[in-house]
């Protein structure tokens, strides 16, 4: 209890609320501008979460993501166009309400709909994280190189349409992990050592401007393509009538508790994300509502039911997709792969050791995540009518904003070294280059920083269990959990092989 | 149009001609709106950040300038050595140094000591070697005899090649003909995982790692000369009490703060001044007493020299590991 | 050629190349190791350049055989992502040199100024020019009154020992304000001097309508590029203590 009170303390101070509204209202502009996704938000406000201390950082962090997620219904529901890919099944309904005369009711209901899911997928987050954190203490180097191909084959067969494109780029990841020395010889793996050795390169490529270049520059150069085309208009529709009345919220239970079941498993699962969960509750709500007998309004005619079921499950993910985060150190969705960054880098090991050791620190992201959600709920209801005016914010004045913000960013987390801090500035860029071509051609990216970040997890392992084992390769297969994950590994990827050839058969 | 703009420039150049005189003559260090950087070589959180947060928490009441802990850590503690050497020499950069530089150094990953100047030293922090309470050794007899039945088959880990503990394994299983699987951790978090875990079967720990596992580890022997000076420690043996009279094993990380050659005497003597008056701070003194660190506080000159025994105590150890790069 | 066909080629010849790389590598073991238990530095890299090179050999044939229309860029679409892709290596080599001030009012300016353009046209050379100058001379003022008001409270506050006032919270506060009353006055003389203008020509021709768009473009683009770079030195040097290149500013 005593952890709880600390965690309490670290979040409860007027600096750290200060932070995280701060982030909630970023997160709510960046949410609702489209084009811009929650992950670009969080990538973008790492280097100031860096300076910060562990708690107030990741406590900034939640907010933006909490902001975002929710942020993204208001062009959803008011223009018809998702902020992000959190909001695309929010359209429908959203929309259509909009056409009725009740986009004040859409909102205010999407909102709240947001708080209920994200607070039912806290509670679940801090029921299972413990329980699973448990778990790793057994897992020793064999266990955790073979977690890390789970992590690794699932990204890359649920990315992407295309298994090979998948496991394609999460290689590349790999060898951009692989880049700088050998962490048991410290031999130099980089080209040409003779030259570079002195050069940033020898210490390898750094996370955060990795991330901020794969989820930042590379969605900033997406945008500029749509300059051209011109501004979106701020919408000039009636908001009024926000709350939706108790009763009718009540009716619809079922689909509350099943949407925010449905938004917390599949952020869980490792690499699926808000995209897949908002449909799956989207269909559910469908079938729910067109039973007979039903008393709810039919979904899809635009129905508080119709934006009720993707806005709690959307929210829900962020609460699943922190419970693999957290307790295995695999992230759930592309979101929180850029939190897990932003822990790992302050040196916090998630597991057991963050459980056992840092309990402080889990309370503090469970409270960070709690007065998130109470601000997201806060700020969106007061701000009903304000927030769908930063649709006005022009393009070409966003656009750079972001693109700088990405580089000096990138530069501020080795900003004591001018030249270190040049060239991070130099692999953001890069890799934003590349993630933006990687982006035109169809090629996931979410497998790229999976394999960032954990490739130095599974080669570490890996090389690690075979010694223990005295250069017994076959260890892998001697030890139940390990078999249990590359049994896994193998099923993740040949069911998207075998669903994808059912999909060509068919097609 | 082209007036009215000429107007307008010649107003901003009025506006921003103070800046000419503004730049004004280098202030006397420490200059108030630097920075001092101090780089710890390890992440944030481990053994040796530990050591160092708390001192530079005092070092902020004896100085104007800013002072903030970075951690480089990697390639043991290397990377961060070099990030400190390819920095300028003007007193603004510190590193956190120690036996983790000296091994470094002798590896031949860095320039290391060779090119730094001691700034004046802290503590030396003990290792303990110890096991889970579940396996079969209750002393260090029992596990010396066990490995030597079965050669390669124990496992030795530690918190990773470059740093002390990595040379105390190396010279432990040398010291007792080979017998060891030695592993290397990534830190000593991991390796505190693995022990605990049974997936590491001997670890090499500082005091404090021990007592926070005090169920679960059993202490076989002590790195140093005297007994610890943790109550809940005093009866953990010397290596010479458990009955290995003849055996030298540098265990034990020591720890000082240094910078890069070449910078001026003056600011050298400042910085050694304000890292004595945080030493000797109760705070920092009672924190050394409540981790069991052993307090070994030399300055600047005589600091290189004491930098130069461990040098000599390293280089034997090394040479027969086939760590040393000459 | 078609983006889709080109990135499997790319990917194929770079695990080419990574795999000459991983092969040229020195295999060395952990040190300590005498037994050879460990795989070594090389066994990953191996694995996983030959895993690259095997799907990116699929993929290469397979996107042959897809058929995909792709939405081609308009060639002034496509000059700007040149730019914006141009611009920031631009400023990352020279960003030691030049520092953090002048090279981000100019590159914020210019990306601004050329995505309202919604294109690089030659005709707006001069106008373009001339925004940059005022943009970077902007900055730079604002700029030097802040320096010069943190010193004054850094020093202040030390004088009667007031922890608030020589705060980095606080003094970057003040020149917030500061940057904020500053382009307000420069927005008041804008729209003074168009009124006068505006009310002298009288009859607005086309051209002028356009010359009136690309001015205020050009201001719209100078405040914003003024704003954003001292908010972010604001936020990073001046908070968090990053120390952004000075480049030429000595001061």
């Amino acid at each position: 209890m005593n952890d709880a009170l600390v965690g309490f303390l670290q979040i409860f101070n007027v600096q750290t609320i200060l932070w995280i509204a701060m982030g909630e209202v970023l997160g709510i502009i960046l949410g609702a501008l489209p084009g811009l996704t929650a992950t670009m938000g969080i990538a973008l406000m790492l280097p100031i979460s860096f300076q910060l201390s562990d708690a107030t950082g990741m406590a900034l962090l939640l907010g933006v993501y909490c902001g975002a997620v929710s942020g993204a219904s208001i062009p959803a529901i008011l223009l018809g166009i998702p902020g992000n890919p959190n909001a695309i099944a929010t359209v429908y309904d959203g929309q259509r309400m909009t056409k009725r005369g009740l986009a004040g009711q859409a909102l205010g209901g999407a909102v709240i709909a947001s708080f209920i899911g994200g607070i039912g997928s806290l509670l679940l987050l801090m029921l299972f994280s413990p329980l699973i954190a448990q778990f790793t203490l057994m897992f020793g180097p064999a266990e955790k190189a073979s977690l890390a191909l789970v992590g690794l084959t699932i990204i890359a067969s649920v990315s992407s349409r295309n298994l090979a494109k998948g496991i394609l780029t999460g290689a590349f990841g790999l060898t951009i992990s692989l880049i700088g020395t050998d962490p048991f010889t410290n031999s130099p793996r980089i080209p040409f050592p003779g030259i570079f050795e002195k050069t940033p390169l020898i210490s390898g490529i750094h996370l955060i401007p990795a991330l901020i270049g794969l989820f930042g520059i590379s969605q900033a150069l997406l945008d500029v393509e749509r300059i051209k085309s011109g501004n979106i208009a701020p919408p000039q529709v009636k908001i009024e009538k926000i709350f939706p009345s108790l009763k009718k919220i009540a009716s619809m239970w079922r689909i509350i508790v099943e949407s925010t079941g449905i938004g917390a498993l599949i952020g869980a699962i490792p690499g699926t994300g808000a995209s897949i969960a908002v449909f799956l509750s989207y269909e559910r709500a469908k079938k729910i509502t067109s039973r007979p007998g039903s008393k709810l309004e039919r979904v899809g005619s635009g129905a508080l039911e119709g934006v009720f079921a993707p806005e709690v499950a959307n929210n829900a993910v962020t609460g699943g997709a922190l419970i693999p985060a957290l307790s295995l150190g695999i992230p759930g969705d592309a979101a929180t792969s850029v939190l897990l960054g932003a822990l790992l880098i302050k040196g916090v090991v998630p597991g057991y050791q963050l459980f056992s050791q840092n309990m402080p620190l889990v309370y503090s992201i469970f409270f960070a995540l709690l007065i998130s959600n109470i601000f997201m709920l806060t700020f969106q209801l007061l701000g009903v009518r304000m927030f769908p005016k930063v649709l006005g914010i022009p393009a070409p004045v966003l656009v750079p904003s972001i693109i700088i913000l990405s580089l000096i960013g990138s530069y501020a987390i080795q900003g004591q070294a001018i030249l270190a801090a040049v060239f991070d500035m130099g692999v953001a860029l890069f890799l934003g280059i590349i993630g933006y071509f990687l982006k035109k051609g169809d090629y996931p990216i979410a497998p790229i920083v999976l394999g960032l970040i954990l490739g130095g997890m599974f080669e570490e392992n890996f090389r690690r269990a075979v010694k223990l084992a005295r250069g017994n390769y076959l260890v892998f297969f001697t030890r139940p959990i390990a078999v249990a994950f590359i049994i896994l590994a193998i099923l993740s990827v040949l069911m998207t092989y075998l669903r994808n050839r059912k999909s060509l058969v068919q097609g | 149009m082209k007036r009215i703009l000429f107007v307008f420039i010649v107003m901003l150049l009025l506006l921003s001609s103070p800046l000419f005189s503004a730049g004004e003559k280098e202030a006397q260090w420490p200059d108030p709106e630097k920075t001092i950087t101090v780089v710890v070589p390890y992440s944030a959180g481990g053994g040796t950040d530990l050591i160092f947060r708390p001192l530079v928490e005092q070092m902020k009441k004896f100085t104007e300038a800013n002072i903030v802990v970075s951690n480089i850590s990697g390639a043991g503690s290397s990377q961060g050595t070099n990030e400190v050497l390819s920095r300028p020499a003007d007193g603004y950069t510190l590193l956190a140094s120690g036996t983790h530089t000296v091994s470094a150094t002798l590896q031949g990953l860095t320039e290391g000591y060779k090119q730094l100047e001691g700034i004046a030293s802290l503590n030396w922090d003990p290792f303990i070697i110890a096991v889970l309470k579940t396996k079969p050794w209750k002393t260090m007899k029992d596990l010396i005899e066990d490995a030597k039945a079965n050669p390669g088959k124990i496992s030795l880990g530690n918190a990773g090649m470059g740093g002390a503990t990595g040379v105390a394994s190396v010279g432990i299983n040398l010291a007792f003909g080979e017998v060891f699987n030695i592993t290397p951790f990534k830190g000593g978090k991991n390796l505190r995982a693995a022990v605990l875990g049974g997936h590491a079967d001997v670890g090499i720990f500082s005091q404090s790692e021990i007592l926070a596992n005090r169920d679960k580890l059993q202490p076989l022997v002590i790195l140093y000369s005297e007994h610890s000076r943790l109550p809940e420690l005093a009866s953990v043996p010397t290596l010479k009490e458990a009955g290995f009279k003849n055996l030298d094993v540098p265990g034990g990380s020591f720890r000082a703060i240094s910078v890069k050659k070449g910078t001026p005497e003056a600011i050298k003597k400042k910085l050694a001044e304000i890292v004595r008056k945080a030493y000797n701070t109760d705070e920092y003194q009672n924190f050394m007493k409540s981790k069991g660190l052993i307090p070994t506080y030399y300055e600047l000159d005589k600091l290189d020299e004491y930098f130069k025994k461990i040098e000599q105590a390293y280089i034997p150890i090394m040479k027969k590991a086939g760590l040393l790069k000459e | 050629m078609k983006i889709k066909r080109v990135i499997p080629l790319v990917f194929l010849i770079f695990s080419v190349f990574y795999l000459v790389f991983a092969f040229s590598m020195e295999q060395r073991r952990m040190i300590g190791d005498q037994q050879g238990w460990d795989p070594g530095s090389r066994a990953i890299p191996l694995g996983t350049g030959f895993i690259m090179l095997a799907f990116s050999l699929y993929l290469t044939f397979s996107s042959r055989r897809e058929k995909n229309e792709e939405d081609v860029l308009d060639r002034e679409t496509r000059n700007l992502v040149i730019l914006s892709i141009l611009l920031p290596v631009l400023y990352i080599t020279v960003f030691r040199y030049v520092g953090f001030i002048i090279l981000t009012s100019a590159m914020l300016f210019t990306l601004i100024f050329f995505y309202y353009r919604k294109g690089i046209f030659l005709s707006d050379a001069g106008r373009y020019l001339w925004g940059l100058i005022l943009s970077v001379l902007l900055t730079l003022s604002v700029y030097t009154v802040g320096r010069l008001v943190t010193r004054f409270f850094v020093r202040y506050g030390k004088h009667v020992s007031s922890k608030l006032l020589s705060g980095r919270m606080f003094t970057s506060l003040v020149v917030l304000i500061l940057l904020a009353v500053i382009l307000a006055v420069v927005n008041m003389f804008y729209k003074m001097f168009y009124k006068r203008r505006k009310g002298r020509i009288g009859n607005v021709s086309r051209s002028n309508t356009n010359r009136e768009s690309i001015d205020s473009t050009l201001f719209t683009a100078m405040i914003t590029a003024t704003a954003i770079t001292e908010i972010l030195y604001l936020v990073f040097k001046q908070i968090f203590w990053v120390s952004l290149a000075r480049g030429v500013i000595f001061w």
